[in-house]
């Protein structure tokens, strides 16, 4: 076979579903970033963020082509050097990253600042892919728990540093997952559920003062109308006032009246731009085509040729999930307020390209499926 | 090799976890179904003309008092006129809105009879970075403009009166830069969410109104409040109070401080006043001020220019930022060290020739009078100012118990009173020079900062920190502005514990007696320096000082004069210092004269 037409095989055993998925999630993004960012056509045309949105998708899409072109068991070699690398960048962003919103996250590229914390996400799934994925290791046995749960703790300390709870919320949730597909026993689930519930208290403890104030407030909004809450009963309003069909793109009063404040609406916010100016005709939509990505990485995980590969789509399936569940559930007064993005629709250079980058090892995953 | 039901069961986890997440986006679905088409219409009625308006009230700013209960800094209400942006807002690009906003300041501009004070450049700045705030189309409106506001406009969708403090100095210039100003501050404050829109509030930009800001400054509160179409039933949503900042009591008089800038006149000068017992500033007056009423909310450019321009420098506060030789009224202090570290006799005389030879082979350096006072005792050299039993005497003890005495009494550092921008002055030493000019202090220098000249550099408010010593006996107080804060206007003040305690320099009582005694006769003595500012029915002590400065063709002097009264049981130390004058004869006696008669006088009113 001729060598262009090697390298494209790949291309022709993708999962075709999950790009058109992708794509569409993306495209939606697009708009309702538009939508929240109207007013603010006099700002240059390159600063406004429907356009650096745009510019990250267009350096996401051959990462997410590149990575699922590159063989994924190529990785397995290289956890050593990736888990590394993961710890050190978060080590290194405590030192010299720059401090957003009282968060030390970010690594000032200049034109755009990096969060080091995306890409440790995805490097850790790999990790433990490659550790509980091993044919020869014996997921049946309670020891299996301890190297998991060590390789999650230090990363996820390291993210609370920053600190960044709703990241670092991410991790015990991955590898919960990550083990219980890889063949964990029931006994040995239950009790890390309860080692989890028995920590809630100790997490209370070393929480910051604004954190718990945001979870008494969602307890009891009439603690601090004027501020706290502010974000959340206007962000329900936003929802709820929606009805069925929304009052058409643009024209959220929520939105644009600047109710919903304008630094968080196209970020942490979109969906309710969404469910006010589409409905719950709009807002179904998007939670329908996550469902279906959802499946579309099941899917890759049920056929995938070998375990290491199965628990990557495993854990990438989970980290989105989450993501989406969590924030749908914040932007609706169902959970207090974390900050966490929605994958692939909120505003955000970094994780845009990391979320594209994590979907694309799924699709190396697909293609060398059996 | 596993078995292959470690995969099936894999298959089958994953198939579960699958179910799990899709039934969690079913359950959100089916909230969202409930929210949104259920009790949607509810939403819908709420947010009906987006109604909400969130309003922030910084807490009023508290009040500054001098000692008897007379504001010389306060607040008053404002009323403006004021945009609510977003309720104005029209779908489409933001130009619709801004037209309309303009169409609709210039009918109002119509009915009300006042030009339009915005440009739309300010519209769109404000409508485009704080559209939560309210935006002020016209402020501090009379009572014409408000009747014709009622009659012929009103409140209506976007626009309404808004009530704002603002600070006045009801004295104007009295203790301008002691006090300082306050300004329009920032908008965020630590603690509240990045964010949160807000109205900026008051902050001190200087003086006290800097130093005390924490204190003066009240803590925000605000309102959630509700508008139906009608724009006239406001319904509370929520609200929380503001908390009033406190009110500062001054240890100012400012019928004295008012006085003292009174004498101070056209000149370039300061006078401080003290009270010896505790020392309490009762004046802290300087002279050129400005009126700190042009100096907020916001100083105008036409103000800041003449204020920066003008060569005498008015936004100074000399007594504390300001420093000069202090001339002859160093000499009683250099005197008081031959008695209190060297046991000098007071009695010891020495002989006036009217020169004196610091160094053998030196230039000789005179003393005021050519022809010599002849033998004087300490008593008599503090009388007649003579440089020469300066001189003999330092050569006598050595510079280090002057040097002791000096640092006792706080020279060549702050005294600690709570402006800002105090400085230090300078008490030169060996190490001072070395690092300085890279040698040590010789004898002409010695010679030269005994009679107050040279290198030694004092402040006002040093000379009148160590006047009020002189007069209450060696007790050192921190100089203190304040009297205390009250929390409201019903609480009572309580001190401040902020400042360091008084201490005792353990001067023996007849020493400093003779130095008192010294310095009354420079006042009631037929002979004195300061003879000319006797009043008539007080006993009191002083000393002038007068020292030169500017190139020969230009001779300045700079006059000084202190003063304690009355000399038993004194009540009140003070300096008088005119920076540029024609010599203590003319600048600062009369004008300690003047102050004296109206403190103690008996036919003069205070």
């Amino acid at each position: 076979m001729a060598k262009p037409l090697r390298l494209l095989t790949p291309l022709l055993r993708m999962d075709w579903l999950a790009v058109l998925v992708t794509g569409l999630l993306l495209l939606t993004g697009i708009t309702f970033i538009i939508s929240a960012g109207s007013g603010d056509e006099t700002t240059q045309l390159l600063n406004r963020q429907w356009v650096r949105q745009v510019v990250f998708i267009l350096i996401g899409i051959p990462v997410y082509f590149g990575v699922a072109a590159i063989d994924y068991r190529w990785f397995k070699d290289a956890v050593g050097v990736i888990y590394a690398v993961c710890v050190l960048l978060l080590v290194g962003v405590l030192i010299v990253g720059i401090e957003i919103n009282g968060s030390k996250s970010w690594y000032d590229l200049g034109f755009v600042n990096f969060q080091p914390a995306e890409l440790a996400k995805i490097g850790l799934v790999i990790t433990l892919a490659a550790y509980l994925g091993d044919p020869l290791r014996n997921t049946r046995h309670p020891r299996i728990i301890v190297v998991p749960l060590l390789m999650t703790g230090l990363i996820f300390l390291l993210i609370l540093q920053q600190p960044d709870l709703g990241t670092a919320m991410i991790l015990p949730c991955v590898v919960m997952s990550m083990l219980f597909v890889a063949g964990l026993t029931w006994r040995m689930i239950g009790f890390l559920v309860l080692l989890g519930a028995m920590s809630l208290p100790l997490a209370w403890s070393v929480a910051q003062p604004y954190q718990k104030e945001r979870i008494l407030v969602f307890i009891n909004p009439d603690r601090d109308p004027l501020n706290t809450s502010w974000n959340m009963q206007q962000s329900k309003m936003a929802v709820g006032s929606g009805g069925l069909a929304g009052k058409g793109i643009g024209q959220g009063t929520q939105n644009i009246l600047g109710f919903l404040p304008t630094t968080v609406a196209p970020t942490d916010f979109i969906f309710s731009v969404i469910a006010e100016e589409k409905g719950f005709i709009g807002s179904a939509l998007v939670l329908s085509l996550y469902s279906t990505l959802f499946a579309c990485l099941a899917r890759t995980a049920l056929r995938a040729s070998d375990n290491f590969g199965r628990l990557i789509a495993v854990g990438i399936l989970t980290m989105l999930a989450v993501h989406v569940t969590i924030n749908v559930a914040m932007t609706i007064g169902l959970m207090p307020i974390v900050g966490l993005p929605l994958p692939l629709v909120s505003y955000g250079g970094s994780f845009i390209v990391s979320m594209m980058l994590a979907l694309g090892l799924v699709q190396s995953v697909h293609v060398r499926r059996t | 090799m596993a078995a292959p039901g470690k995969t099936d069961r894999s298959r089958l986890r994953i198939r579960l976890m699958l179910g799990i997440l899709v039934a969690l986006q079913g359950g959100l679905m089916v909230f969202l179904w409930n929210l949104q088409v259920v009790q949607g219409h509810t939403f819908q009625e709420n947010i009906r003309r987006q109604s909400l308006r969130r309003i922030r009230n910084p807490g009023s700013r508290g009040r500054i008092l001098d000692r008897n209960g007379i504001p010389v800094a306060d607040n008053r209400a404002s009323v403006g006129i004021a945009l609510y942006l977003e309720e104005l807002r029209l779908p489409g690009s933001a130009s619709n809105t801004i037209d309309r906003i303009e169409a609709l300041l210039d009918e109002v501009s119509a009915k009300i009879e006042l030009p339009r004070a915005l440009t739309r450049e300010e519209i769109t700045t404000h409508y485009r970075h704080q559209r939560l705030l309210p935006l002020f189309a016209w402020q501090d409106l009379d009572d014409a403009a408000l009747a014709r506001w009622a009659e012929r406009v009103g409140p209506r969708v976007g626009l309404d009166l808004l009530t704002e403090t603002v600070r006045t100095y009801p004295y104007g210039d009295l203790l301008a830069q002691t006090l300082g100003y306050v300004g329009r501050g920032g908008m965020a404050r630590i603690g509240e969410e990045t964010y949160d829109f807000q109205l900026p509030e008051l902050e001190g930009k200087s003086g006290l109104e800097l130093v005390l800001d924490d204190q003066l400054r009240g803590e925000a509160g605000g309102e959630l409040v509700r508008i139906d179409a009608s724009m006239y039933r406001y319904n509370l949503e929520a609200s929380k109070e503001s908390v009033p900042g406190q009110d500062v009591k001054l240890t100012i008089d400012a019928r004295i401080q008012r006085f003292c800038e009174r004498i101070l006149g056209d000149e370039t000068g300061s006078i401080v006043v003290m009270d010896p017992r505790n020392g309490e500033v009762l004046a802290l007056a300087t002279s050129p001020r400005y009126d700190l009423n042009d100096m907020t909310p916001f100083i105008s450019n036409r103000v800041w220019d003449r204020l920066n321009r003008d060569p005498r420098r008015p936004m100074i506060n000399r007594p504390v930022r300001e420093q000069y030789p202090p001339g002859s009224i160093i000499k009683p202090v250099v005197c008081l060290a031959g008695l209190v570290e060297s046991d000098v006799d007071p009695e010891t005389v020495f002989n006036c020739s009217g020169v004196y030879y610091p160094a053998p082979g030196a230039s000789p350096m005179h003393c005021h009078n050519r022809f010599g006072h002849g033998p004087l005792t300490m008593a008599e050299a503090i009388e007649r100012s003579c440089n020469v039993y300066m001189w003999r005497l330092a050569e006598e003890i050595g510079y280090d118990p002057i040097y002791k005495v000096f640092k006792d009494l706080g020279l060549g550092e702050k005294t600690g009173i709570e402006t800002d921008f105090e400085v230090s002055g300078i008490l030169p030493t060996d190490a001072w020079k070395k690092a300085r000019y890279n040698d040590r202090l010789r004898k002409g220098d010695i010679a030269n900062l005994v009679i107050g000249q040279g290198f030694f550099n004092v402040t006002v408010m040093q000379m009148a920190n160590m006047t009020a010593t002189l007069a209450n006996g060696g007790i050192l107080h921190t100089p203190t502005l304040l009297q205390g804060f009250r929390a409201s206007e019903d609480a009572p003040f309580t001190a401040s514990d902020a400042r360091n305690p008084a201490k005792d320099l353990q001067w023996n009582s007849r020493h400093i007696e003779t130095i008192r005694r010294g310095m009354r006769d420079v006042v009631m003595s037929p002979r004195g320096t300061a003879r000319a500012a006797q009043v008539e029915g007080l006993v009191y002590g002083g000393k002038t000082g007068t020292a030169q400065y500017g190139s020969r063709d230009n001779r300045r002097y700079r006059s000084w004069m202190i003063a304690f009264a009355p000399y038993d049981n004194p009540t009140v130390a003070a300096v008088v210092l005119i920076d540029s004058g024609l010599g203590s004869g003319v600048d600062a006696t009369p004008r300690m004269k003047l102050l004296m008669q109206a403190l103690f006088g008996r036919s003069d009113d205070g």
